[in-house]
């Protein structure tokens, strides 16, 4: 018996790769501008998609990697009519001081440290660590959605680390009640 | 100094996305409505739309039509047969007369791809089949990889597949079913559960696959270009391809096939269903 099935036309293999996607893409894209006009601009960036759709990459990872790309540029484009940016910085979730309690102090405290070393990072740094540790991109794919090459990302990332540690360990710890005093930036490089 | 290990657990615990609202069906499937509504535009060098400028450009991959030949399938043994779509060596021209061996990530992938190709065969009436089989056959010729999956029952599938096709475009070609009464073959026995020749576009490919009894070690075919094909026989089962129409009346009138023996003997057999 002879099953001939339909092969899957350029609308199906879209609709594929937009339902594999689209849930990561709302996260990128989540943690990189306010939460508001997220779905906004994921379907905007899934319209670029559709319209290039012809040169998507052959591998999975790199279509995904390349669609994170896509969706980068168009968030930084939206942001050049202030400041002309290159990078995209990361929030973190917000760590509220009522979740103190005894029994989880430490944690608390430790997000708190770790929030305040965040927000002295370079968008340059964020964005690197962000695409490690987020979005969990192998460099190869990282490099792509930077348009770097993947030596200058594993470097990137060398850097990024090392500043996140010094800034964690070396700020005054929050329990000293005491900020940070507005220390310049670390170096994006 | 803390550990890169300790801040990535940490910096994880505090994910905005964890914090924002989770994906929308609904808003989800009304975009892809809008966006599939509107019309691709072929990508050209002064297309202005957000891509990096060094992306780079690859061509268009077009697809090909797909028709299905004369591939058949034990008919009586309520086997399906599946065409192709594919992408990355269309033309066959990496294809091999002797077959290698897929190992490692290669093999897990290659079977990954054909269980995930069949496990909705059918509204999913094989998938119990399919995760009680084994892997009997993974073989590789050019960019193009096989695996046969058995069971002892009888069961089969195969999936001939275009391993550097796209993955949105990666089609497989094979078949899934269990000979309704499937008899014991002998020690020496050949019989075949596929045999014949389909196409994908415009590309004709001729396959073969089935099961062998216990003293059958080796097989090979000769070709109308007078090439042996070296036919993979591994755990009770063989399988071999190749490009063309030539196995197009196998499935009626057989192929001659040497079939090699434990004791080292070869005869010239005729593969039948």
């Amino acid at each position: 018996m002879s099953h001939p099935s339909r092969p899957p036309d350029r609308a199906d293999a879209f609709r594929s790769l937009y339902e594999s996607s689209y849930g990561d893409l709302l996260r990128f894209v989540q943690r990189r501008t306010e939460a508001t006009n997220a779905e906004d601009v994921v379907a905007e960036a899934f319209l670029v998609v559709w319209r290039r759709f012809a040169e998507a990459p052959v591998s999975e990872d790199d279509a995904r990697a390349w669609v994170f790309g896509i969706t980068r540029n168009l968030l930084l484009n939206s942001r050049r009519g202030e400041q002309r940016r290159q990078s995209l910085g990361i929030r973190l979730a917000d760590v509220s001081p009522d979740l103190f309690s005894a029994s989880h102090a430490d944690l608390v405290g430790s997000r708190i440290d770790l929030s305040r070393a965040w927000a002295l990072l370079s968008e340059v740094h964020q964005e690197t660590l962000g695409l490690a540790v987020f979005e969990n991109m192998a460099a190869a794919q990282a490099a792509k959605v930077l348009g770097i090459s993947p030596v200058a990302f594993r470097l990137r990332l060398t850097r990024a680390r090392r500043a996140l540690r010094l800034l964690f360990d070396h700020l005054p710890n929050h329990a000293a009640g005491v900020l940070a005093a507005s220390p310049e930036k670390a170096s994006t490089l | 100094m803390t550990s890169n290990q300790h801040l990535d657990v940490l910096l994880r615990s505090m994910d905005a996305a964890e914090q924002s609202s989770p994906p929308s069906r609904e808003r989800a499937q009304s975009d892809l409505m809008r966006i599939l509504s509107s019309e691709p535009i072929p990508a050209g060098p002064n297309s202005k739309t957000a891509t990096q400028p060094s992306a780079r450009t690859t061509p268009n991959r077009r697809r090909r039509a797909v028709a299905l030949g004369g591939l058949a399938a034990a008919a009586t043994a309520g086997m399906l047969v599946f065409p192709a779509i594919s992408g990355g060596d269309p033309a066959f021209a990496t294809w091999t007369a002797a077959p290698g061996t897929l190992i490692g990530s290669e093999r897990d992938a290659a079977v990954l791809d054909c269980l995930s190709s069949k496990q909705h065969v059918g509204g999913g009436m094989y998938s119990t089949d399919l995760s009680a089989a084994k892997v009997a056959i993974a073989e590789r010729r050019g960019a193009w990889v096989t695996v046969v999956l058995s069971r002892e029952d009888g069961f089969e599938a195969t999936c001939t597949t275009d391993a550097t096709a796209p993955w949105f475009n990666k089609g497989t070609i094979g078949s899934i079913g269990k000979p309704s009464n499937a008899p014991s073959l002998p020690a020496r026995g050949i019989a075949a559960t596929q045999l014949g020749t389909g196409s994908i576009g415009n590309k004709p490919i001729s396959i073969a696959s089935g099961r062998v009894g216990t003293e059958v070690t080796a097989m090979s075919y000769i070709n109308s270009a007078k090439e042996r094909v070296v036919v993979t026989v591994s755990k009770g089962q063989f399988a071999f391809w190749l490009p063309g129409s030539e196995l197009q009346n196998a499935s009626d009138q057989g192929v001659p096939v040497d079939v090699t023996y434990t004791d080292g003997t070869t005869e010239s057999r005729r593969l039948s269903f």
